[in-house]
């Protein structure tokens, strides 16, 4: 193996803060502060994804009505309401935020940036600028992508997978202006930011890990993390290259997306000879292995705190490394499931069903390990757990329903129906911002010193677990019945009308999940300050992060930690404690066991 | 749990016709809806015992339990156990549900009309299906059985389909993807510009029932509605005629 030894070694590496505080604070490259810095600006653009999504609900129950607070000052012109252009922009902008704005960024900016040096061992980033500059171009993106808010005619309202021609020709659609040029730059400039961090945590993983740190001593969040830059370091040129193409079509008048002859708008757009399907293809292949980006990390990390909360090993580690690289791969093999009725060769159709139904496979031997290592252990019920927990059993609703719809002549009639809305969050929101939850608690410690009130915690677990699914359960029963997403007013449709009252239910759950979400930021802004100081290894984990004080400090460790065991030594037999970290030297099955 | 709960919750409230599918007008749903509640059936066992599972593990091994947790790491028969057995399970779905795709999407029905040369000659669709935001226009052939000739007949919004006959329609559209959604038939095609594509179904009942289009299509996309109409044959010639009359006039 191949190791830059040096990290340790250069004198200029001493781990001395930089003095001014603007380089400490907003221009730092300390991998910790980039990480503090996504998690804020995630958790920022998380409110804003959310108030998108309860102005969707709002329309999608009291349709057509005026809309409370924000209505008046959005909608001068039209009374208040919500109309069709604006209700088209707010779920195309609420998937955009949410996928490209709050799941990435939060799990590989955040959490990745946080924890991959000090899990395994290093000083910081194996490229510290690089990873400053990752982060500053998330605003710029966000920036563009708000200017798309507010351009003439309206914002971007061709669903976040802006299918050709809807989207790349200019009067198709009213958010078919600047508003989807500004996307498209805008998810150009995050491509950039992900690549730039893709590639450091690739690199820092492979190189800077301490001495005795194999690959398979890595914790599980690790290995997520490195499958996951590689995953987006293979799929994000695709995406580029599709979205450089469709600025192309819409500015430079080339005919990628666009086939020849289309009347739109009551203009005849001629000559080309492009393939609209092209589109939904480069666009899937980028984005299928997109949702296991957003998945991944989440697995990885409540890999790890269940282990560490059930006080036992994880049960089949080498299996779940194996699965997670599978996942991997095979992600690569099922972007077709989403174009089952696009109009592709039906041949095709039958052979993404079958690498679709096979994909299930890893995720489910995942979920069983996950069960494996609660049973025998000695389980802790903290705030962290509970958010675990619920990961488990939600991803397993999600995983599920996704079966279904590998089914593709089920999907032929559930696809873009509300089964998929109700599938993909209970996956993102019950599955991945759950783990987010889960990890905010579980290293809040180790981010700021201090403690999160673990009261208001299991409040805020039990108000999210119950109102999350009272939101998205009921979505299935609409998928059930056939109604359609991203349709401003369903009730249109008479076959719909009867399901007007249950929109409502949904609508009031969703609004009592989000007001939830205040005790969280409560207990996250106030614990700052007010926190309990917390203990060095409070949570009593093995891995290397527990090994330095609370908050880490700058440089991360004093000395080059040497790594003697894996990272899952909970409850060995001739232990004198329930847990044995990765630094303890002790002899192997030694009687001495963990001494601090 | 919570799942159990919130749907009965949301039941109450929710004051629906029918929470599962509803109902069919034509012999096509038959499989679909079987293959559709066998998966819910045997995902719902799954569902069910991770369900418990997770729960009594929880109270079974918690903290306060005598002695100290397992050490155990991992282990090899059982991983591969339950490697195998849900991996037969998904490859049995998968190769169960083969002929079912087939028969819906890849083996279009075409009959031929012996002309008087003896030479066989492909049948045109029933009706060509042309998209554009927002309407649905439904193009017949007419007598000739050729599109775009003076006899072809143009209903805009409205389908009419003879009863209990398999019928194909061809699908076009003229500016953007929509797509051919009537789910009492669970039957749903994108309609792609620079594309044909092709649907067929039969419909065993007379009454009128709505098309919607499932595909983003700008901002009138939810009322993108049209009608299909089964009427037993004669009456549909009659049909045919009325409006071929309509449009000649």
């Amino acid at each position: 193996m191949i190791r830059i030894a040096s990290q340790y070694e250069m004198p200029h590496d001493e781990p001395q803060a930089p003095g001014s505080w603007w380089r400490r604070y907003i221009f730092s490259t300390d991998h910790k502060v980039i990480g503090i810095q996504f998690l804020f600006s995630s958790l920022i653009w998380l409110v804003l994804g959310g108030l998108l999504a309860l102005a969707i609900r709002w329309q999608l129950a009291w349709p057509w009505s005026d809309m409370p607070v924000f209505g008046p000052w959005l909608f001068a012109s039209e009374g208040g309401q919500i109309s069709p252009e604006f209700y088209n922009m707010l779920f195309t902008m609420h998937g955009t935020i949410m996928i490209f704005f709050v799941v990435i960024p939060v799990l590989l900016g955040a959490f990745g940036n946080f924890l991959i040096p000090l899990m395994i061992g290093a000083r910081d980033m194996a490229f510290p600028r690089l990873n400053m500059i990752s982060y500053w171009l998330m605003w710029p993106a966000f920036l563009v992508l708000l200017a798309a808010f507010v351009t003439p005619g309206s914002g971007p309202g061709a669903g976040w997978t802006a299918y050709a021609p809807l989207a790349a020709v200019w009067d198709a659609a009213s958010g078919s202006g600047w508003g989807q040029s500004l996307w498209l730059l805008s998810l150009l400039i995050v491509g950039v930011s992900s690549l730039l961090g893709s590639i450091n945590y690739i690199t820092t993983i492979l190189f800077l890990r301490a001495p005795g740190l194999d690959m398979f001593r890595l914790p599980m969040t690790i290995w997520a993390m490195l499958v996951t830059a590689i995953l987006q370091a293979l799929a994000l040129p695709v995406l580029t290259a599709a979205l450089l193409m469709q600025l192309a079509d819409r500015h430079l008048g080339t005919g990628f997306f666009l086939p020849g002859n289309l009347l739109v708008n009551n203009e005849l757009v001629v000559g080309n000879t492009g393939q609209p399907l092209l589109w939904q293809h480069l666009f899937w292949f980028y984005s299928h292995p997109a949702v296991y980006i957003m998945i991944l990390p989440a697995m990885g990390m409540v890999s790890d705190m269940i282990s560490c909360f059930a006080r036992k090993p994880l049960f089949g580690y080498r299996p779940m490394v194996y699965s997670v690289c599978a996942i991997a791969i095979m992600g690569f093999l099922v972007w077709g499931h989403h174009m089952f009725v696009s109009g592709m060769n039906p041949y095709l159709g039958t052979a993404f069903m079958v690498s679709t139904m096979l994909i299930a496979l890893p995720s489910g031997v995942k979920v069983f390990n996950w069960l494996a290592t609660l049973w025998g252990g000695r389980i802790r019920l903290d705030t962290p757990m509970l958010f675990c927990l619920s990961f488990v059993s939600m991803f397993v609703i999600g995983g599920l329903s996704g079966v279904v719809m590998a089914a593709n002549s089920v999907d032929e009639y559930v696809h873009d129906t509300y089964y998929i809305v109700a599938h993909f969050h209970y996956v993102l929101f019950a599955g991945s911002i759950m783990a987010v939850f889960g990890a905010i608690y579980f290293w809040y410690p180790k981010m700021f010193g201090r403690m999160m009130n673990e009261t208001l915690g299991k409040i805020h677990f039990v108000l999210t677990f119950v109102l999350l699914n009272a939101t998205f359960f009921p979505m299935h029963i609409l998928g059930w019945r056939g109604f359609p997403r991203r349709y401003a007013d369903p009730y249109q449709m008479e076959q719909f009308q009867d399901l007007l009252p249950l929109n409502q239910f949904i609508t009031w759950a969703a609004f009592a999940l989000a007001a939830s979400q205040i005790l969280f930021a409560v207990n996250f802004l106030v614990s700052l300050w007010r926190g309990r100081p917390a203990a060095d290894n409070l949570w009593e984990s093995n891995t290397l992060e527990w090994s330095v004080p609370s908050p880490a400090p700058h440089g991360n460790f004093q000395r080059e930690p040497v790594v003697y065991r894996g990272p899952y030594e909970y409850s060995q037999p001739r232990n004198v404690r329930d847990f044995r970290p990765q630094t303890d030297a002790g002899p192997e099955n030694g009687s001495g066991g963990a001494q601090s | 749990m919570a799942v159990v709960i919130v749907s009965g919750a949301a039941g109450w409230w929710g004051d629906f016709e029918n929470a599962w599918l509803p109902p069919s007008i034509g012999p096509r749903t038959g499989p679909i809806d079987a293959l559709f509640d066998h998966l819910h059936m045997i995902l719902g066992v799954v569902l069910v015992i991770t369900g418990l599972t997770l729960p009594w593990a929880l109270w079974r091994y918690s903290e306060k339990s005598p002695g100290p947790a397992s050490p155990r790491r991992g282990l090899v028969w059982l991983e591969l156990v339950w490697t195998a057995i849900p991996a037969g399970i998904l490859i049995w779905l998968a190769l169960a549900q083969l002929p079912l795709w087939n028969r819906n999407k890849v083996d279009r029905p075409i009959e031929y009309t012996v002309e008087t040369s003896g030479e066989r000659v492909p049948r045109p669709p029933l009706a060509r299906v042309v998209a554009r935001q927002f309407e649905w226009v439904f193009v017949y052939p007419g007598d000739d059985r050729e599109f775009e000739t003076q006899d072809d007949i143009i209903s805009p919004g409205l389908l009419v389909v003879p009863q209990d006959e398999e019928v194909v329609l061809q699908l076009n559209s003229q500016d953007v993807i929509h797509s051919f959604n009537v789910n009492l038939l669970r039957l749903k095609q994108d309609v792609v510009p620079g594309l044909t594509g092709y649907v067929w179904f039969t419909v065993n009942r007379t009454g009128t029932w709505e098309i919607n289009c499932t595909e983003l299509c700008g901002w009138g996309h939810y009322r993108m509605r049209g009608e299909l109409q089964a009427l037993p044959r004669e009456e549909f010639e009659r049909w045919q005629a009325s409006v071929f009359a309509k449009m000649h006039r």
